[in-house]
């Protein structure tokens, strides 16, 4: 009885003792080899009388499940405590900087007209296009600005050179503004609608900050039986207070546009101050930000619709002076320039 | 235009003080740009736009508009003129022989003294930015900046044969102005002449042969209309614009002309005295009548949006001096010939909106059908291109419109077929691009300067002159560019833009094939043996290539520069927008590389081209993953690696099977004599 604790003691304290895998290994080759300690008790069990035989047995083989138990429990000790040894070897430093990967960026102007688009598409609006060169018919006379009105003064236009481009006897420019959309859509389509026509527009002038000779500009144009000024407010007020994420108050001042009646130019609450007064909106609290006003009745019937039976409105502004409000950019001309340390600020 | 404070308060006693002036303008009629002290007087600069010149380009007009905002009336004294005996037609003829003066008005006043005005009428003078010139001149400007009608002075010894003609210029006739110029006349121009020749461009410039001279004594004092667009037309043609021109270039009321000429005939005689000959001339053969409008008061509220009632609409438009009766829902609006922009009940319809004020148009949700938009493929393409091409690390720019010649030689093209600009700004900016290139090598230059790697694509319009009936179309294009400032002579700058070609034409669907490139002009800029067409179905859909090393020389750019311009409207042509699923084989795949030694001259294609018809439908993927050359290999050759995937959709395939495939490949590769697999 004695040797067997004995013997347990000693092999449990040299199980305890490996620090190692191997050691444990050894440990059980000792103990538990096939000339280890208990094998050797266990083999000299034939020479045990009978009686004790049966029982020392028993003994033996419970000391044995004893010590394997052991052993397993203290050999995924020892791996566990290997592996993380391995891992611990393998530490990196994770503040050395990434491996470097070309990052591409969209040009604020095609951040700013999918905010746009993505707004007026959640109200309805449907995106249109139209030509960049336009007829003197699509730009001019058929939005009720006559060759000899004195309105087209309003317009720096560029002019295409050329006899032979000539389209109906009207001369190619490059259009001044989106506007032609509106007509160009109404000539395709029954009302009513609601289009958003976003382009690049052109302007023959002296270029400074807050002038280029090419920039954007969104068209909307909303037509039905009996569509208002006062809708008109709403929907802008809807835009810009979507587009800034602030309540924003829209005020109407009366303006001249041929190809509107009434017409107006919208003034819209300063994003900088809200309202109270600051130098952005040179202590006004408003700033302009879009020309509106009711489809004039020559503008639907150059675009082929009968003026007594639809009425809508139509209004448009420039994309690069709301991106440059929206990102507080100081220059229209940075927008095409293209120095990557501006562009990668989008 | 610029506008008197004190002079406007003659007229309403009662003005507001000059910021609240301005607030009430900009709120109910017209811009005010500024405010500025002038002396003891404040000048505010209203922006009076061309529908309004007509009637508000005077302080009377202009005061005539804040009364009505107001609603004070106006404190109007009409001048009181003494007349002589002698009446004006005897001594003075006047004959108009053309249809674009519809009304021309004329007294004589005879004694006057040409002298300096009074101190009071110069600082008017000036504070509207008009120099003094003599008590005459100065007075018919004045009485111009009071009224709105222009008028001229004439020295009436100086006119041959005491006679006014109003006729067309003659061809070739000349005429020496009041500004010491030459204006060459034609017969679209109108003039006011004598018997013997013109003494004034009508309507824009007085002539210099009867100029008003301190020894002036006896005067014509016209006061006409000229037709707008006629004046519009003569001062764009003979580049010279004047307060008149300005102001008849709109079409200016004829009515007006009397009242000014009783204004400035009192004004003469009291700065200059004299006497003024009896009934004036008055050549008015058509009177224009007050313009007649039909209103429905329920359309005024429908387009409007705001519950304005009748007798508020009635009461607006009595106060800006309208007639207006009302029965049953309908207005008879009756307009004063001075107010020549509203003529249709929309003009009415802003009248009334206005003065009531915009701002009390209460926002209101329009209602309607929920209708989705519409949503076009193409636009859904752009923006899917842009983001792919953001994604491979592209920054996206947007370049000018415009290119000069230097650009379009880059292309070895004659500027005739470009859409040339008549009027440019500068000559870098003559014509309309065909090709996003050069704006992206612009870009690339400048970027160069301070990246070391630079990667940009656009997607723009493009221009092109054709014999079509418009005379030209325009295409969207896709140009990307890629450089670094380190790069060796290698063609690896060209093997990484393919790739993210590659990878953006299978993320749209498309299937693009990398062909030889034709010399044609769009390939001229790129490297003749680094460049490949791109080719969708039977369309060439663009260009990919190295650019060529002179084109970048010339520019500056000394790193290599590779580039892609693609016609985007053709590529979208393929692209689809269905997508449908393919089974996945549930069977597992067996890869097997194979490595090949190739002469250096053999491409690539031709290798592939053996292994996948050779490979059959069982051989599902075979990629080059290794390019290798190198002193280890035999001179001349390069070692390509293979990895190849078989894999069948109805069974596990056996090794043996696949053996056999790869051992007819080895077979068919190996016919060539030059290869060899390792």
């Amino acid at each position: 009885m004695s040797n067997f604790d004995e013997l347990k003691r000693e092999a449990l304290l040299a199980i305890q003792g490996a620090e190692s895998v191997v050691r444990l290994r050894d440990v059980e080759v000792k103990y538990l080899g096939r000339s280890g300690r208990l094998t050797e008790v266990l083999r000299g069990l034939k020479d045990v009388p009978e009686n004790e035989r049966k029982e020392k047995g028993k003994e033996a083989n419970a000391l044995r499940e004893v010590l394997e138990r052991e052993i397993a429990k203290c050999q995924s000790q020892l791996q566990d405590a290997d592996h993380e040894r391995k891992l611990a070897a393998e530490k990196i430093d994770i503040t050395r900087p990434g491996k470097k990967h070309h990052k591409g960026s969209l040009h604020p102007l095609t951040v700013i007209r999918r905010d746009i688009e993505q707004i007026f598409g959640t109200m309805g609006f449907t995106v249109a296009e139209g030509p960049e060169v336009e007829t003197e018919f699509y730009n001019f006379d058929a939005l009720n600005i006559p060759a000899d009105h004195p309105a087209r003064d309003m317009w720096d236009t560029f002019w295409i050179k050329g006899k032979k481009l000539k389209t109906e006897g009207k001369k190619l420019l490059l259009r001044t503004h989106t506007s032609p959309v509106q007509v160009r859509y109404m000539q395709t389509h029954t009302p009513p609608f609601r289009i958003i026509a976003p382009g690049r527009v052109f302007r023959y002038e002296a270029t400074d900050a807050s002038h280029e000779i090419q920039f954007y500009q969104l068209e909307g144009l909303m037509v039905g039986r009996d569509i208002s000024l006062a809708h008109f407010k709403q929907v802008m007020q809807t835009f810009l207070g979507t587009l800034f994420g602030k309540d924003m108050n829209v005020r109407l001042r009366p303006s001249y546009f041929p190809f509107v009646e009434p017409g107006a130019e919208v003034d819209m609450s300063c994003v900088q101050c809200g309202g109270r007064g600051c130098s952005v909106c040179k202590q006004t609290g408003w700033v302009e930000i879009a020309g509106a006003g009711m489809v004039h009745p020559h503008v639907f019937a150059s675009a082929g619709l009968n003026p007594k039976d639809w009425q809508g409105f139509a209004f448009g502004f420039g994309i690069d002076r709301v991106a440059m409000m929206k990102y507080k950019i100081p220059d229209i001309r940075m927008f095409y320039q293209n120095d990557v340390r501006f562009l990668k600020q989008f | 235009m610029k506008f008197s404070y004190n002079w406007l308060k003659e007229y309403i006693p009662t003005l507001p003080k000059p910021d609240k002036l301005a607030d009430l303008l900009n709120m109910h009629a017209f811009e005010v740009e500024s405010i500025e002290k002038h002396n003891k007087d404040v000048v505010l600069d209203v922006n009076i736009l061309p529908n309004r010149i007509a009637d508000a380009s005077g302080h009377r007009g202009l005061a005539r508009e804040i009364s009505a905002i107001l609603g004070t009336p106006l404190k109007d004294t009409r001048p009181k003129l003494k007349e002589s005996q002698t009446p004006t037609k005897d001594i003075l003829k006047v004959e108009v022989k053309t249809t674009l003066c519809p009304r021309y008005t004329a007294r004589v006043i005879r004694g006057v003294k040409v002298t300096d005005s009074p101190q009071w009428l110069k600082d008017r003078l000036l504070a509207c930015g008009i120099r003094s010139i003599n008590n005459i001149v100065d007075a018919t400007n004045y009485v111009m900046l009071d009224t709105g009608q222009p008028l001229h002075a004439f020295d009436l010894k100086k006119i041959s044969g005491a006679k006014i003609i109003v006729r067309l210029a003659k061809r070739g006739e000349k005429i020496h102005a009041l500004d010491d110029t030459t204006y060459a006349l034609d017969e679209s121009m109108i003039v006011i002449a004598d018997a013997e020749k013109a003494l004034a461009i009508a309507g824009i410039k007085g002539g210099a042969t009867a100029e008003i001279s301190p020894t002036t004594h006896e005067i014509i004092i016209e006061a006409a209309t000229f037709d707008g667009p006629t004046i519009r037309m003569t001062s764009q043609k003979i580049k010279l614009k004047t307060d008149a021109s300005a102001r008849f270039s709109v079409g200016m009321d004829p009515n007006l002309t009397s009242e000014a000429m009783e204004r400035v005939a009192a004004l003469v005689v009291d700065i200059a005295g004299g006497e003024v000959l009896k009934t004036p001339i008055d050549v008015y053969p058509k009177r224009t009548l007050p313009a007649k409008i039909v209103v429905r008061t329920e359309h005024v509220r429908s387009v409007l949006g705001e519950d304005i009632k009748d007798a508020e609409m009635i009461s607006i438009l009595k106060r800006l001096g309208f007639e207006a009766k009302l029965a049953r829902g309908v207005m008879t609006v009756l307009v004063p010939t001075y107010r020549v922009d509203v003529r249709l009940e929309e003009d009415v319809i802003e009248e009334i909106g206005r003065l009531y004020g915009f701002e009390h148009i209460v926002a209101k949700h329009p209602m309607g059908e929920l209708v989705p938009s519409e949503v076009e493929l193409s636009h859904v393409w752009t923006d899917q291109t842009k983001d792919i091409i953001a994604g491979l690390g592209f920054r996206e720019a947007y370049n000018y419109s415009f290119i000069g010649e230097s650009e379009i030689a880059v292309y070895h093209e004659s500027p005739e077929n470009y859409l040339e600009i008549e009027n440019p700004t500068r000559r870098e900016f003559a014509y309309l691009r065909r090709y996003l290139l050069p704006g992206l090598l612009r870009n690339m230059h400048e970027n160069l300067k301070h990246e070391p790697s630079v990667r940009m694509f656009e997607m723009g319009r493009t221009y092109h002159p054709t014999n079509t009936k418009d005379g030209y179309t325009e295409k969207n294009n896709l140009g990307l560019i890629m450089a670094e400032r380190s790069s060796t002579k290698d063609a690896n700058l060209f093997y990484e833009l393919k790739g993210v070609l590659a990878t953006y034409f299978e993320g749209m669907g498309v299937d693009v094939w990398f062909d030889e490139a034709e010399a044609i002009d769009a390939h001229a800029p790129y490297h003749p043996f680094r460049r490949a067409a791109l080719r969708a179905g039977d369309d060439l859909v663009g260009v990919l290539g190295e650019v060529h090393p002179v084109t970048r020389e010339e520019l500056g750019i000394k790193a290599t520069v590779v580039s892609a311009e693609i016609d985007f409207d053709r590529l979208a042509r393929y692209i689809s927008a269905e997508k449908e699923f393919k089974v996945i084989s549930k069977y597992p795949s067996i890869m097997r590389d194979l490595a090949i030694l190739v002469p250096l001259e053999t491409r690539v294609e031709e290798v592939t081209d053996v292994i996948e018809n050779t490979g059959g439908e069982l051989l599902v993927d075979s990629d080059l993953f290794d390019m290798y050359e190198g002193s280890e290999l035999p001179h001349g050759k390069q070692s390509l690696a293979f990895r190849l995937v078989f894999q069948a959709q109805d069974r596990t395939l056996k090794d043996t099977e696949v053996d056999a495939i790869m051992t007819s490949i080895i077979k068919t590769l190996e016919t060539n004599l030059e290869w060899e697999t390792r």
